[in-house]
Parts: C-alpha cells; sequence; structure tokens
C-alpha cells in the first residue's frame, strides 16, 4: 500500500470514528429507543470497522518497515 | 441537560473521551501528519482506545438508560401508563410501586423484567420485540386505537411479585387472604395483580386475550 492510499485510508477511518462516536453521545444525550439501539449497533459496528483497518494499515506499515 | 450529565460519572466519562477523541480526529483530518511513531500513537487514542472507553461506558449508562420509566414512556403508546405512575394521586399499583424509593424510576423495569440467570437478556430481547412491534404496528396508531389493541404479551408471573414479596414473611402472612391463598398463589393460579386482590395494575389494565382483543397478542 502506497503511503498516499495509506493517508487516505487513515483520513477514512478517522471520519468513521467521528460517525460512531456521534452516534453514541447521541443516545446518551437523547437516552430514547432509536439512539440507543443505533448506537450500539450500527455505532459499534462503524467503531470497530474504523478501528480494525487501522490496524490493518499499521501492521502492514509496521511489517514493511521491519522488512529487511 | 450539563448538570444531569455531569452528575453521573459514568456519562461525564463516555463524552470526555469521545470529545477527545473527535478532537484527535479533527486534528488529524486537519493537519494531514505523516504516518510517524506519534501519529500511530494519536490515531491509536482517537480511533481505538478513547472510542473503546467511549463505547463501554455508554453501553452501560444505555442499558441503565433502558430501565427508567422516561425510556418506556418515550414511545407515545406508553404515555398513559407512565403518566399515570407520575400522578402521585394515582392509588393503581403501578404508581404506588412508583413511590417506592427503592425502584421508583425504574418501576416499569421493576416489574416487567425477567429474573433468573438469563433474565436480563430476556428482558432486551423482550424490549427489542417491542421496539420492533412499535415501528411496525403502533407508531401512527392513535392512543384510543393503542388502548384496544396493547395486551401484556403473557399473564403477569406472581413471580415476579414474590421477587420482593416473598410470601415468607410474618406481616405478608398475617393477611388472611394471603394465607388461604397461598398455595394458588405460589402456583400462579390467582394473580396478585387481579382486580380483586392487588390489581389492576393500570388504570388501562384488562386480561391478556379478551374478547376486546381484534389482533394477537404482542
Amino acid at each position: 500500500m502506497t503511503d498516499d492510499k495509506r493517508s487516505i485510508a487513515l483520513r477514512v477511518c478517522a471520519v468513521l470514528t467521528i460517525i460512531g462516536l456521534a452516534l453514541m453521545v447521541w443516545s446518551i444525550l437523547v437516552p430514547t429507543p432509536l439512539p440507543v439501539m443505533l448506537a450500539m449497533t450500527a455505532g459499534q459496528a462503524i467503531g470497530t470497522a474504523a478501528f480494525a483497518t487501522y490496524l490493518v494499515i499499521v501492521i502492514r506499515a509496521l511489517r514493511s518497515e521491519l522488512r529487511p | 441537560m450539563a448538570s444531569w450529565i455531569f452528575d453521573n460519572p459514568l456519562l461525564a466519562a463516555a463524552i470526555g473521551c469521545a470529545a477527545t477523541s473527535v478532537a484527535l480526529m479533527l486534528w488529524y483530518l486537519v493537519r494531514r501528519p505523516a504516518l510517524s511513531h506519534a501519529t500511530k500513537v494519536v490515531l491509536l487514542l482517537g480511533i481505538g482506545v478513547l472510542p473503546i472507553a467511549t463505547a463501554t461506558t455508554g453501553n452501560v449508562a444505555g442499558y441503565e438508560a433502558t430501565k427508567a420509566r422516561s425510556f418506556c414512556g418515550s414511545c407515545h403508546v406508553m404515555t398513559p401508563y407512565s403518566a399515570d405512575s407520575n400522578d402521585p394521586r394515582s392509588t393503581t399499583l403501578a404508581a404506588r410501586h412508583a413511590r417506592n424509593a427503592d425502584f421508583g424510576d425504574d418501576n416499569c423495569y421493576a416489574c416487567h423484567a425477567n429474573y433468573g440467570m438469563y433474565g436480563t437478556i430476556l428482558t432486551k430481547l423482550g424490549g427489542l420485540r417491542h421496539v420492533y412491534e412499535y415501528s411496525l404496528h403502533y407508531r401512527n396508531m392513535s392512543l384510543a386505537e393503542a388502548r384496544a389493541a396493547i395486551h401484556i404479551r403473557e399473564p403477569f408471573p406472581n413471580a415476579t411479585c414474590m421477587h420482593c414479596h416473598s410470601t415468607q414473611g410474618p406481616l405478608w402472612n398475617l393477611v388472611k387472604d394471603h394465607t388461604s391463598l397461598l398455595d394458588r398463589l405460589r402456583r400462579g393460579e390467582v394473580s396478585c395483580a387481579s382486580a380483586g386482590c392487588h390489581g389492576p395494575a393500570h388504570p388501562l389494565s384488562k386480561q391478556p386475550w379478551s374478547a376486546a382483543s381484534t389482533e394477537p397478542t404482542r
């Protein structure tokens, strides 16, 4: 993966994280069924996807750095 | 709203973690730094550690919020029931339990929750069914229509009452009706919440599967 692609993917991760956090905070501020269910499903799925993508990118970057 | 949030350390922690994470993400999106070790650590905090902390504390706060009467009453078809519990002059079983300081604000959950090893999970699954039914069937119903259509899914079990009222206390057994009906109460043949005893629990209560029902009970 090139640096440009890595950078774009990490920016997507950052945006996804903000969306996931917005859903979670919405459920805290407005604890009604729809926000609570969205936070516990979509919010956490989006956050998990962002974190998983981040881990894949960073692990690949580290492996390429360590490769002789 | 701010005082309500900051009175609860869990909510304050969740919002603090979320705000810090968003600040880090915005910094990354605006500054677009190179992927150095420092940037990786910042991203680890912003994408991983802080959102996980927000999700954890937010989940606990969310589960607690789903126990509150205000949560149950947030669906319009439940407002007559929550309004009755909120009424300090009401003498219904639900309202009298709402005035019990031990679980006053959580009185819907205390009486309608399942108990036992899987009680919490079964209760949450039941709650999901409520959201499903509300979204697909009752969302656009008037209160008058909902009053006729909505029924308790199955007869209210005495075991729920006996979770607190064990039927073994001396004061409870001083009541003649209690002692004469003890075996039938424990077997669930007579309901604590029946009209001749302590019921009806709500001003709009009706028997499940009554003749007034026009569709299967939910």
